[in-house]
């Protein structure tokens, strides 16, 4: 409750209330209050399980036809490059987590405000919860992917214990990273319904531009392929995730993709959610 | 810090999409037109520099026609859209009653879509676990606690959306149209509740097509006209602007079919019932109605025991009290009607459930007026007393 100012300029002025646009301000109070985002996002994914009778099973699904079908298929293609089935699955397994993790917070975040339209016209305009509700969705879309990840080290014989302890780090950064992305591809969203449908096509083609099915190594460094690989950001991500967990060795360029999405990304973040989070209402 | 709403010259523009309109040339241009045209972007002005101030006890109506922006004004309140230009200061805690079915889940139980309601509207979980008995309690819905949600009729869904919305006091209160529906019991419910939490909150605005609604509940008005504001002030003197209004409308525009028909339904009638009088089985009543538009109605039904009796006589008479109450344009609002009842010999005998039925004629007389004190006890009277 500030004190009252009069508007001089055309700009407006909101005393006592929050306009949306301090996203980091924002960000926090969503942070502090999870109950409507947590809940809201939970009761979406274990209402999806609820419909059928297998439940859990059918979120499961997909990561194990991605895995072990995929996989199995794959590896009689992959020719001889000297690991053993279970490292395949694992390689497979972890990019996978990442992959579909990052991506479904992308695609969940394109149409998250037209799809919570009811609540933010009602007033709950705190826009950072319905990010958070993606990201949530996205988290809970990945804790699917633990078990099959799990079974698929356990055949390849354990895990590199530093590297578990780097991924948890790795993981943060990610997350973090998906945060912004999803921040600027929710206003986009909203503003142009059509990004939601040409995300969900180009995924498919991001899947396999990134080394989830076969490996960086293929892709030469000088080739177009493989600038092509090293210009897509899910790559870096992936392997900043995956190599230190399979005791590699993180290809170096990733270190700067990384750490510069994690500078920039979060002020343009910021600044385009100042300048267009209040037109959000009127674009749903 | 007291309770206070502050708006000063509001003004909101929003960016419409248009399709182009032309005239296709068969039916293969209509379907390429409609699949590829772009729809062009414009703005449109909404609200226009709209100013008023309320303080605590204000209880604001806001009236205006379709279209002219009282659900706009009322999101800008709510803080959804920001004010283009102006600015806007509001104190207190603000509740929108504007949606009773939002935001559900339909496959989660009800007792999960409580608290998923509940969070959504910034309640904390530990009050909610406290206030869900009583949230199913009065939505009568506790047996059915651990069903999906679309199992429940849209009657149930809105009588829990009420009972969630209503289950805390809030400073302020906004609504588009009072809010109430279901069946008679919950209705009761739902009205004393509503009557509670307006009566218990500092400022309430209501937006409403309902003349007599306004006048009971609140004390000033605004009347919008195309997104601007053409009045502000008492009640009173905000219905008469509005009705003026209409009936310079009335007098532009003469007899547009669509808008009688909407009040040939009798939705929109509002009147008392002041006395009632008898000799023999003819039965004089007496009493003032409007309808929504500030123009009289012409027709007077009596409802006794189930059975329907149209007036057999009908006559305006002046009441200048009621016009200066109502704001009206024209004094010709009493009326006076007598009606046949075979089997009732006095007032009393007109049981307990008898209702008077205003509207536009006699047939089409449907909605229930309201009766006076004294015709209340009128009617109470046993049957014995008043039959010699």
């Amino acid at each position: 409750m500030s004190a009252v100012q009069q508007a001089a300029a055309p700009k407006p002025t909101l005393h006592g209330i929050s306009a949306p646009g301090d996203f980091w301000r924002e960000l926090r109070e969503s942070l502090r209050n999870p109950d409507f985002w947590a809940l809201s996002s939970w009761l979406d994914v274990i209402v999806r399980a609820r419909r059928s009778r297998l439940g859990v099973l059918w979120l499961i699904a997909p990561a194990v036809v991605y895995v072990f079908g995929l996989g199995s298929f794959f590896t009689s293609m992959r020719g001889a490059t000297g690991d053993s089935v279970g490292q395949y699955y694992t390689h497979i397994a972890l990019g996978a987590l990442v992959f579909r993790s990052l991506m479904s917070a992308i695609i969940g975040s394109a149409n998250v405000f037209s799809s919570s339209a009811a609540f933010i016209m009602d007033g709950h305009m705190r826009l950072t919860d319905y990010l958070m509700q993606s990201l949530a969705k996205a988290f809970f879309d990945m804790c699917m992917y633990l078990p099959v990840a799990a079974v698929a080290v356990w055949l390849a014989g354990g895990i590199d214990p530093v590297g578990l302890l780097i991924s948890i780090p790795a993981l943060i950064l990610i997350y973090f990273n998906a945060l912004w992305i999803a921040t600027i591809f929710a206003l986009a969203g909203a503003r142009l319904p059509d990004l939601g449908q040409l995300l969900n096509t180009i995924s498919v083609f991001l899947f396999l531009l990134t080394p989830i099915v076969w490996y960086p190594e293929m892709m030469p460094d000088n080739s177009l392929r493989g600038s092509l690989m090293r210009f897509n950001p899910f790559y870096h991500f992936v392997d900043a995730f995956r190599a230190p967990l399979v005791g590699d060795a993180v290809d170096p360029i990733s270190y700067w993709y990384i750490g510069g999405m994690t500078v920039f990304g979060p002020i343009l973040a910021t600044w385009v959610y100042r300048r267009y989070a209040r037109y959000v209402p009127l674009w749903i | 810090m007291s309770t206070s709403i502050h708006v000063d010259s509001v003004t909101l523009d929003v960016p419409l999409y248009q399709q182009p309109a032309r005239q296709p040339s068969g039916w293969g241009a209509l379907f390429l037109g409609a699949a590829l045209d772009p729809p062009r972007r414009r703005l449109a002005r909404l609200l226009q520099d709209v100013n008023f101030s309320l303080g605590e006890g204000d209880r604001l109506a806001i009236l205006g026609r379709n279209g002219a922006g009282k659900s706009t004004l009322l999101r800008v309140l709510n803080r959804v859209y920001q004010p283009t230009y102006g600015s806007l200061e509001i104190n207190g805690s603000c509740q929108a009653l504007l949606n009773m079915g939002l935001g559900f889940n339909p496959e989660a139980t009800i007792h999960e879509n409580i608290y998923l309601r509940g969070v959504a509207m910034g309640l904390k979980t530990p009050f909610l676990r406290k206030h869900v008995p009583e949230i199913l309690e009065f939505s009568g819905l506790g047996a059915k606690m651990g069903h999906r949600l679309r199992t429940l009729s849209s009657g149930q869904r809105m009588r829990l959306g009420f009972a969630i919305s209503t289950s805390v006091q809030h400073d302020i209160i906004l609504m588009d149209e009072w809010v109430g529906a279901g069946d008679a019991e919950f209705m009761e419910k739902a009205k004393e509740r509503m009557e509670g939490r307006v009566g218990g909150s500092k400022i309430v605005v209501l937006a409403s097509h309902s003349t007599g609604l306004l006048r009971d509940i609140c004390n000033k008005g605004i009347v919008l006209e195309k997104g601007r504001l053409v009045h502000f002030g008492d009640i009173a003197s905000a219905l008469k602007n509005y009705h003026d209004m209409l009936t310079q409308i009335r007098a532009e525009t003469p007899a547009l079919p669509e808008e009688s028909a909407g009040t040939a339904g009798g939705a929109s009638v509002y009147g008392y019932v002041e006395r009632i009088t008898n000799q023999d089985d003819a039965f004089e009543i007496k009493g003032w109605f409007v309808n929504n538009e500030g123009a009289v109605p012409r027709g007077i039904a009596m409802e006794v025991n189930g059975s329907r009796y149209l007036a057999e006589t009908f006559e305006l008479q002046k009441r200048p009290d009621v016009m200066r109450h109502m704001g009206l344009s024209q004094d010709q609002c009493g009326f006076r009607a007598i009606v046949r009842v075979p089997d009732a010999r006095s007032v009393g005998d007109l049981g307990r459930d008898m209702q008077v039925f205003g509207g536009d004629t006699h047939q089409y007389a449907n909605t229930p007026l309201k009766l006076a004190a004294e015709v209340i006890r009128s009617i109470n009277l046993p049957t014995i007393a008043s039959s010699p």
